[in-house]
């Protein structure tokens, strides 16, 4: 596989970095992503992966100007434009999709196959929507914008990140920036319960890493910007997952064990970058340092509209400082 | 549950003719509401460190990080103070009660030897260092002691019950006598009345005075709201209600059957007036350790194997509360230093139990230290100067519900509100404003009840020291920014929020 290098001129001393990920289909969250250059003052704002929702909530409607729906564990029974507008706003908020369909077609939706195609539909749809809007909001700025998919994110969003005109998809590329800073990405991760589309061994995610890195001249002040935290870094602790995919909890108190890559954490304790730039554990929110790798994951609170990022200041081939955001 | 043990004869000798199962109903009642509002923001905000999240982002990060220092430094003193009731109550009327039964003098003199500043602090702070200890194996072993401690506490409370249960008033006079001598019932009784105690149920101005002791057990339900917040779950403020108000209302519902039960088998007056003697007149009181239900249900038991159980199910209950008071400071420490106003190596994990062992470390030094402070100072820390933390605590559940109150309406929250299962409303006006409203009020008048005189904290001394940990928590948020932003730091986007345009 052979890997770009793209080259990328900021031309600052000091280079701010905005770093965010898992957004989880949050509207509100991506489109505060697009706002956190101008709020923190960055040159690059980087999102690391999970662009994808989770959820399709059907809207059914159910009489001329009346809907009914299930959503937050609550039944929703609404008339009329505002109402449905409202509703639909608050679900897209939450990172879901909303699916406005008439009763008739409620059982069209019954089969696996059906319920993934129209998944993919929304996804791509709205992914292809804020892929304009991005465009449309960073049109006259000089804020360079990264966007790479993440492990839950289907390969079909990368055509539409392609399509992009003001922003770029760092995955599997590495990115020289003014000549100091390498940028190497990647948006796959080591395998998980839910089987997601990213999803591949620890065998062959080192293989990708090492590939990805091959590019790389100089790791100490290299950036790895790879979806998955290292392993048993702290930044990785997830509740155990039984095999109906229920959380197993003792004393009303989940289990927590550590989820990260092995892999990941083999490349960054061999190669010893300057910064690890991770996502995936949204409730392993933190850093860490990993010989001399400063690691960040930002967790996410995507569900809440509360966008998690990192600042991360550059300056003569080293990080200069760093903050967790909660914006 | 330990509360069982002391709250009612406190309530009834501090407020002679309380009815304090009234008291403890309306304490019940309106905790609900602060206890429904912790469960409406660890919906809202999944993320361990409760005030701390709730505040920094409803009021101001600096209140938020100050309110939060107040409740942690309180939540050290009460893990020390739980260690100390260990030892001064739970073991040393254990010792006494097995030494009674068994006729071991060493066992009568080791249940006094456990009232003593020496002793208690000794075994005070082992029992601190063993929490420590457990803090620092990982999360597994934690809960593990947890489950042993709740399983032998509930039998130690179901043993009790049966004991109570089971018995007169009659044959409780009996033992009682047999164990301070003959007449020894009434005479306390007569001599309570003699020094100033009043008699008989009835008065209402106790019963609302009252409720400052009944919130004591119940106010502090939100514990899991400090500790397992990431978890995310659709059906979220479903389960946080479920373990918060859960385990309010299971508290109440003990409390009120063991109320009923001393009330029938002890007798009202009783209880009040041995208290009182105890706790005023000392030298007349025929108890030289304090009075507590379980250790008149134990004299009541006449059994050796049940006042085991009911001994070692009251000493467990500490190992229930002290540790959580412990892993609640340390989560708080570890999220101050993920917003870079605690020290880097607080928020270090050890790689082998993924624990911060300096906030561990840190968190057990200062229970120890507030341990010895309990122990061998006089004056200030008397049976009802620990007031000074429920004055801490319900100062911090006033902070919580001014955020409850104004988070719908702020411009920067209210999306959150709006987008969150907590979104519920009565006549168009949110429930978490309801919820504040109701838990303002609550928390103020109980907090006017721990300023006042009989409660300890309206001592100059540690009224100056309640209002000198809201100020060193302050002070300390401002000298970790300034340090944050000389080293280049820029710690003022940390709690910068982004209009989502």
């Amino acid at each position: 596989m052979s890997i770009d290098k793209i080259h990328m001129k900021i031309g600052k001393k000091r280079i701010r970095v905005f770093y965010t990920s898992d957004v989880h289909g949050s509207e509100v969250c991506f489109r505060e992503f697009l706002s956190a250059g101008k709020v923190y003052g960055a040159d690059i704002i980087i999102f690391g992966g999970d662009l994808s929702g989770k959820l399709i909530i059907p809207i059914v409607k159910v009489g001329a100007d009346h809907y009914n729906t299930t959503f937050q564990g609550r039944n929703w029974d609404i008339s009329g434009s505002q109402e449905l507008d409202n509703l639909i706003k608050k679900i897209r908020f939450t990172g879901l999709y909303p699916f406005l369909m008439e009763s008739s077609d409620v059982g069209k939706f019954d089969s696996q196959a059906e319920k993934d195609r129209l998944f993919v539909r929304l996804l791509t749809e709205s992914i292809d929507e804020w892929v304009k809007l991005a465009d449309e909001r960073l049109k006259d700025s000089d804020l360079k914008c990264l966007i790479m998919p993440g492990n839950d994110d289907p390969t079909e969003i990368d055509p539409i990140l392609a399509k992009g005109t003001r922003i770029l998809n760092p995955d599997r590329k590495v990115i020289d920036i003014d000549g100091t800073y390498e940028l190497a990405s990647c948006s796959y991760g080591n395998l998980t319960p839910w089987q997601c589309p990213r999803d591949i061994d620890e065998a062959e995610l080192a293989d990708k890493i090492e590939s990805i890195c091959s590019p790389v001249t100089s790791f100490e002040s290299a950036i790895f910007n790879f979806h998955v935290p290292p392993y048993d870094s702290g930044l990785d602790t997830a509740p155990k997952i039984a095999g109906d995919l229920k959380v197993i909890a003792e004393m009303g108190q989940p289990v927590m064990i550590p989820v990260g890559s092995r892999a990941i954490r083999e490349s960054i304790e061999t190669h010893q970058p300057m910064l690890g730039l991770h996502g995936h554990i949204h409730e392993s929110r933190g850093t860490t340092t990993i010989g001399r790798t400063l690691c960040v994951n930002p967790g996410s609170e995507y569900g809440e509209g509360i966008l998690h990022g990192a600042v991360v200041d550059l300056e003569g081939g080293k990080v200069k400082s760093h903050v967790l955001t909660s914006g | 549950m330990v509360w069982i043990a002391v709250s009612y004869i406190w309530a009834l000798s501090i407020f002679p003719g309380s009815m304090f199962d009234v008291s403890l109903v309306l304490a019940t009642i309106f905790c609900l509401f602060n206890a429904v509002l912790f469960a409406q923001f660890a919906s809202m905000m999944p993320r361990s460190g409760g005030d701390y999240v709730f505040n920094s982002r409803g009021m101001t990060p600096s209140l938020g990080f100050m309110f939060n220092f107040s409740m942690v430094v309180w939540n050290m003193f009460w893990t020390a103070y739980t260690c100390w009731i260990l030892s001064t109550v739970t073991a040393s009327s254990a010792f006494t009660i097995i030494g009674a039964a068994t006729g071991s003098e060493y066992w009568t003199n080791l249940g006094a030897a456990a009232a003593t500043p020496g002793t208690s602090f000794i075994i005070g702070a082992i029992v601190i260092l063993f929490i420590g200890l457990i803090t620092y194996l990982g999360i597994r072993p934690f809960f593990r002691v947890m489950k042993v401690a709740f399983a032998l506490g509930m039998l130690g409370i179901f043993a009790l019950m049966f004991v109570l249960a089971t018995s007169s008033q009659a044959q409780f006079v009996k033992v009682f006598e047999g164990f301070v001598g003959a007449g020894g019932y009434q005479n306390a009784i007569k001599t309570a009345t003699e020094n100033g105690f009043t008699l008989g149920a009835g008065n209402w101005e106790s019963t609302f005075l009252a409720i400052s002791i009944a919130f004591q057990p119940l106010g502090f339900s939100i514990w899991s709201s400090y500790i397992s917040g990431e978890i995310k779950d659709a059906k979220r403020f479903r389960i946080n209600a479920l373990a918060i108000v859960g385990s309010l209302v299971v508290m109440a519902v003990f409390l009120l059957i063991f109320w009923y039960l001393s009330v029938a088998v002890f007798g009202y007056d009783f209880m009040g007036a041995i208290g009182y003697l105890y706790y005023n007149v000392p030298a007349s009181s025929p108890l030289s350790i304090p009075p507590g239900v379980q250790f008149f249900g134990s004299l009541l038991a006449q059994n050796l194997i049940l006042n085991l159980i009911i001994a070692i199910g009251f000493i467990a209950w500490a190992f229930l509360y002290a540790p959580q008071s412990m892993l609640m400071v340390v989560r708080c420490m570890t999220a101050w230093t993920i917003d870079r106003l605690a020290p880097k190596k607080l928020g270090e994990v050890n790689p082998r139990y993924h624990t911060p062992t300096w906030s561990i470390i840190l968190a057990t030094i200062l229970s120890l230290g507030f341990l010895a402070f309990f122990v061998f100072t006089t004056g200030w820390f008397s049976i009802y100067g620990f007031n000074a933390f429920l004055g801490g605590g319900t100062l911090t559940f006033i902070a919580v519900a001014i955020s409850g109150i104004i988070f719908p309406y702020r411009k920067s929250t209210k999306q959150i509100f709006e987008s969150s299962p907590a979104n519920q409303r009565l006549a168009g006006i949110p429930w978490l404003t309801i919820n504040g409203i109701v838990t303002l009020l609550f928390m103020g008048y109980v907090t006017y009840l721990y300023l006042m005189p009989w409660s300890g904290v309206a001592t100059e001394a540690s009224l100056g020291f309640m209002i000198g940990v809201y100020v060193l928590g302050l002070v300390l948020y401002l000298v970790a920014r300034a340090y944050q932003k000389r080293k280049g730091v820029p710690v003022e986007l940390i709690f910068k929020e982004i209009p989502p345009e």
